[in-house]
């Protein structure tokens, strides 16, 4: 009697956990890379996240060494993948340290931010 | 004290910490950039709408003059749900199986327990949550044969987690640290019970006491997020996998605040790996003895967690109120 109830409940936790759940969104990769140091400016700052972003509730905030807010265009959803977003920067960097201040909302509106710094090298 | 009272007792030993720490012993929660795990001896220090099933824990007990060495195995559940934002409950049962070596085995419950939390700090920049909340364990509501208090208890509780997101960058790899806590103080129901005890060679009878001093109940946890290190801090080319394991160690200790009638403290260090995927997380630890009153032998305890705010974000996965 035991057997068939422990069935049944591992199924229904493998169902749980292997549904295509929506959860809170987390950054998983970046470019120019969480860290890195590049050898000249990026056109855009492209991040990738583990889940679908709602973009009007959403915003990426790049700021130079000094604290200063760098000119860059609004956040935009990939139009092929919902989870990446790009922000176009219309003029090269200069070379420095810059931080990447994000903040997100998922599809199912969960909310996370995160920050990261890249350099660009003289 | 007879046999079967010391058997209780020992039971009672190797359990404590489990069920005196246990209850509530799961929610993870965000501060700004940190995501908090759920830790798994040890309770976290914010609310949610999550379930632990189950968590599975094995330990062992050798022999003494008066009791067969024994292994047991938990199994526990554990229910979190968000009232509103900042305040939730979570309702905890377990069921233990001990194996008596060269005897038979013993079953049963262990009492229930529910806690009730509030969370009221939650600072974003400086990766701090504080929490308040207090625990009951419904005495009798388990079966005494496999430790479980004929009595209850109540435990008012505080609850931190802090990030060192702060640091400076001289020291950026140091960022992924956090350090969680919690401090209590357990109230018995009944700190000293008189049981009249008969012997059967001479059918004399005698009273004998059982006490149950208040607790002094600690628990810490040092994690360093691989997830952190590697979206916040640098980039270092880890797999998917790995990308996604927090390593820990936690800290759990129990210590008469009272008269301890016998009583030592008692403790377990923990290390061990937490995995978070999207909706759920599974964590692994061994359970090594901290104290001469914990035992001698090394356990181990095991964790599936569901996100339910994740799997179920619009029904049973929000708060009641202000969802």
């Amino acid at each position: 009697m035991r057997k068939p109830l422990l069935v049944l409940l591992f199924g229904l936790l493998v169902g749980l956990v292997s549904r295509d759940a929506e959860a809170h969104a987390q950054l998983r990769a970046s470019d120019p890379a969480v860290g890195s140091t590049v050898s000249a400016s990026p056109a855009q700052i492209r991040l990738v996240f583990s889940e679908g972003i709602e973009p009007k509730f959403s915003g990426v905030a790049i700021t130079d060494a000094d604290g200063k807010t760098v000119d860059a265009a609004p956040l935009a959803l990939d139009p092929a993948d919902r989870k990446q977003v790009v922000v176009a920067l219309p003029s090269p960097l200069a070379p420095g340290t810059y931080k990447v201040a994000w903040h997100v909302v998922s599809v199912d509106t969960h909310k996370t931010q995160g920050a990261f710094t890249f350099t660009i090298k003289p | 004290m007879n046999r079967t009272s010391c058997l209780m007792g020992a039971i009672s030993g190797a359990w404590i910490l489990v069920f005196a720490l246990a209850p509530g012993a799961a929610a993870h929660g965000i501060a700004g950039n940190r995501v908090f795990p759920t830790t798994l001896t040890i309770d976290d220090p914010a609310v949610s709408d999550e379930a632990s099933l189950p968590t599975i824990t094995y330990q062992r007990s050798g022999a003494t003059a008066d009791n067969p060495a024994t292994r047991q195995a938990n199994f526990s559940v554990e229910y979190d749900k968000r009232i509103t934002e900042h305040l939730g409950v979570a309702l905890n049962g377990g069921y233990t199986i001990t194996d008596q070596v060269g005897q038979g085995s013993l079953y049963g419950f262990q009492n229930f327990s529910g806690t009730l939390k509030y969370q009221f700090l939650q600072d974003a920049e400086h990766e701090l949550l504080m929490s308040a909340g207090v625990i009951r364990q419904f005495g009798g509501t388990g079966a005494q044969r496999v430790g479980a208090d004929p009595y209850g208890s109540t435990t008012p509780t505080l609850y931190f987690g802090k990030g060192l997101g702060d640091l400076p960058n001289s020291v950026a790899y140091l960022r992924p640290f956090a350090i969680t806590g919690t401090l209590g103080y357990q109230f018995a129901d009944v700190p000293t019970q008189s049981v009249t005890v008969v012997d059967p060679t001479t059918g004399s009878a005698s009273l004998q006491y059982n006490h149950s001093p208040n607790q002094l109940v600690m628990g810490a946890s040092v994690q360093y997020s691989l997830p952190y290190l590697q979206s916040q801090v640098k980039d270092i080319g880890l797999p998917e996998f790995l990308g996604r394991v927090t390593p820990l160690v936690e800290f759990a200790y129990t210590t008469p605040a009272t008269r301890g009638y016998g009583q030592s403290t008692q403790g377990t260090i923990a290390p061990g790996l937490l995995y978070d995927a999207d909706s759920y997380q599974v964590g692994v630890e061994a359970l090594i003895p901290a104290t001469h009153g914990s035992g001698t032998n090394v356990g181990a305890i095991i964790q599936l967690h569901l996100f339910l705010d994740d799997i179920f974000p619009n029904t049973i996965g929000k708060p009641i109120f202000g969802g």
